[in-house]
């Protein structure tokens, strides 16, 4: 489980990255201490680091480049200040990547995501989720049941995967349209009936039944 | 220059010129009368007027000089330290002294003005960041939220977002302080980046996007002619209730097509200025009348052409035309 050491003051903000970095099974841990960054980080020894610039006591400037003096840990800075100056100095204190805020979790957790392969070369448990034998490798983009690779399209695996990753809990039609149009298709209500029903066949002919149920009115879920 | 010069010399020293002229036709008419042999006058008379005639040149000459710089002065004085000619004359101490004392006050306003807004301007720079921070939190939060409600606050926060990205830059363009970036940008990738910072809008209004990519390459700054894309499919989310927005390309045009309502042919030539909000936008209330004068003002900075197309009830179609220039760089 790769661990993700969060230098962030805004909890909220902070918490919801943890959260979401969960769903993912990676560990995030919250700086406590302000004062004190470095302590805590060599102490926790993450596999990576996202840092806000605006902090107490010091900012994400300085404590990227003491971390930068013991260690080559991959650190993506995520902040409020991002005019072209502020990512060159970010990038000049040894950032590798640059999310300005607000941001979207999906393309932060890509970046993570991205960042980990390249540093580690690695393709873990994190790269694949998994529900009743089917596995979705989000690295590679495939899915796979019983050790048979299942052929979808990038509109069927995009909505598979939206709806295992909030698996149990209903999602509604709007939400898998707006998941799809976050990776530019811009598809409408019809398009995505279709589909969800072309997606329906395809898991059926490999045996698995029922994985999606309607949801009359409000849209689908998998239990 | 000379001549306003010369006309102001002669009324100032109209009394000096009057008298010797007196003085001269005087002598004259008694000299004839008196039946002197006028040749014993003659010599000594025009001595004296050509001396007096020479010292009227020089002492002209040096006033004109005078002028020259007092001249010079009044246009710099604002702009570096001048230092006033020396005089004698106490009158004209009087004005100086005045002159000084009014541009001694004008510094010190100037001074405080300054201070004051450049105060206020790191505020505002403080605040745009600030404002940021819950607007973030507030996104995540809903992201684990499926609901109507969650969509239109989405929706919300998102304009919210971009009224701090319009007053961010409003003051950058105000100040002329504006870091551009030229690079090589692909415009398809711009223009996706816009419209997915849009899905909710087009989702919660059931409006279609169709986008016929346009492989333009351009010379530009990716995110000013983002924030123009922005705020011109801002326009048409907000005056399109069905239909479609469309964007596509047409040789080095970019073009966003949309089914709204139209701009009426009255207000079409006026929507660029400066707080000018239209009939569409009195009636929509939340309109600034700022978004599309900063689109054209950053269009020009970036040498791109617009147009709008648009009839009533009939839709419109914006045009951005890129310089021929900016795609031919290969």
């Amino acid at each position: 489980m790769y661990k993700i050491f969060i230098v962030e003051d805004d909890r909220t903000i902070a918490d919801s990255i943890v959260e979401q970095l969960k769903v993912w099974q990676y560990e995030g841990y919250v700086v406590r201490d302000f004062s004190n960054v470095l302590q805590e980080c060599t102490d926790y020894k993450p596999d990576l680091i996202l840092m806000d610039i605006g902090l107490p006591y010091y900012d994400g400037y300085y404590w990227c480049s003491e971390i930068r003096k013991i260690s080559d840990v991959p650190i993506i800075f995520i902040s409020s200040m991002s005019e072209n100056m502020n990512v060159l100095m970010a990038i000049n204190m040894g950032g590798d990547d640059f999310v300005a805020k607000p941001f979207d979790m999906q393309i932060l957790i890509a970046k993570i995501q991205a960042l980990l392969r390249r540093t580690y070369d690695y393709h873990g448990d994190s790269e694949v989720i998994e529900h009743h034998g089917l596995r979705l490798n989000i690295a590679t983009n495939e899915a796979v049941y019983m050790d048979q690779s299942i052929d979808l399209t990038k509109n069927e695996y995009r909505i598979l995967l939206e709806l295992i990753q909030s698996k149990g809990k209903i999602v509604s039609r709007e939400k898998l349209m707006n998941a799809l149009w976050k990776t530019d298709v811009y598809i409408d209500e019809n398009t995505l009936t279709v589909n969800i029903n072309r997606l329906r066949k395809k898991l059926e002919s490999y045996g698995i039944k029922d994985f999606i149920e309607t949801k009359v009115g409000v849209g689908y879920i998998v239990l | 220059m000379f001549y306003r010069f010369f006309r102001s010399y002669i009324v100032r020293h109209f009394y000096g010129i009057l008298a010797v002229a007196i003085i001269a036709i005087v002598f004259l008419i008694s000299f004839i009368f008196s039946g002197i042999d006028t040749i014993y006058i003659l010599y000594p008379f025009s001595l004296s007027y050509t001396l007096i005639i020479i010292i009227f040149v020089l002492n002209m000459l040096k006033e004109y000089r005078q002028f020259k710089d007092l001249r010079k002065l009044t246009d710099e004085i604002l702009v570096r330290d001048a230092e006033m000619p020396l005089s004698e004359d106490e009158e004209i101490i009087a004005y100086q002294e005045m002159v000084m004392k009014l541009l001694e006050k004008q510094r010190e306003i100037e001074n405080s003005f300054n201070m004051k807004y450049e105060a206020l301007s790191d505020y505002y720079a403080t605040w745009t960041h600030q404002i940021k921070i819950p607007i973030a939190s507030a996104k995540l939060m809903l992201e684990n939220n499926d609901s109507e409600e969650s969509r239109l606050l989405n929706i919300e926060l998102g304009r919210i977002e971009r009224y701090v990205k319009m007053a961010v830059n409003y003051l950058k363009l105000e100040d002329n302080n504006i870091d551009f970036v030229f690079e090589k940008s692909d415009v398809d990738s711009i223009v996706k980046d816009v419209v997915r910072s849009y899905s909710n809008d087009f989702i919660v209004k059931k409006l279609r996007f169709e986008f016929l990519e346009t492989g333009l390459k351009v010379l530009t700054d990716e995110k000013w002619l983002s924030f123009v894309l922005e705020q011109i499919i801002s326009n048409s989310l907000k005056y399109t209730e069905k239909g479609y927005i469309k964007v596509y390309g047409e040789k080095n045009n970019l073009i966003i097509e949309d089914s709204g309502i139209g701009i009426s042919a009255n207000d079409l030539p006026r929507i660029f200025e400066k707080g000018f909000s239209g009939f569409n936008g009195r009636n929509n209330k939340t309109s600034s009348g700022l978004g599309l004068y900063l689109v054209k003002r950053i269009c020009d900075k970036l040498d791109i052409k617009i147009k709008v197309e648009s009839k009533e009830k009939n839709g419109t179609k914006v045009i951005l035309e890129f310089n021929k220039k900016m795609y031919d760089f290969e």
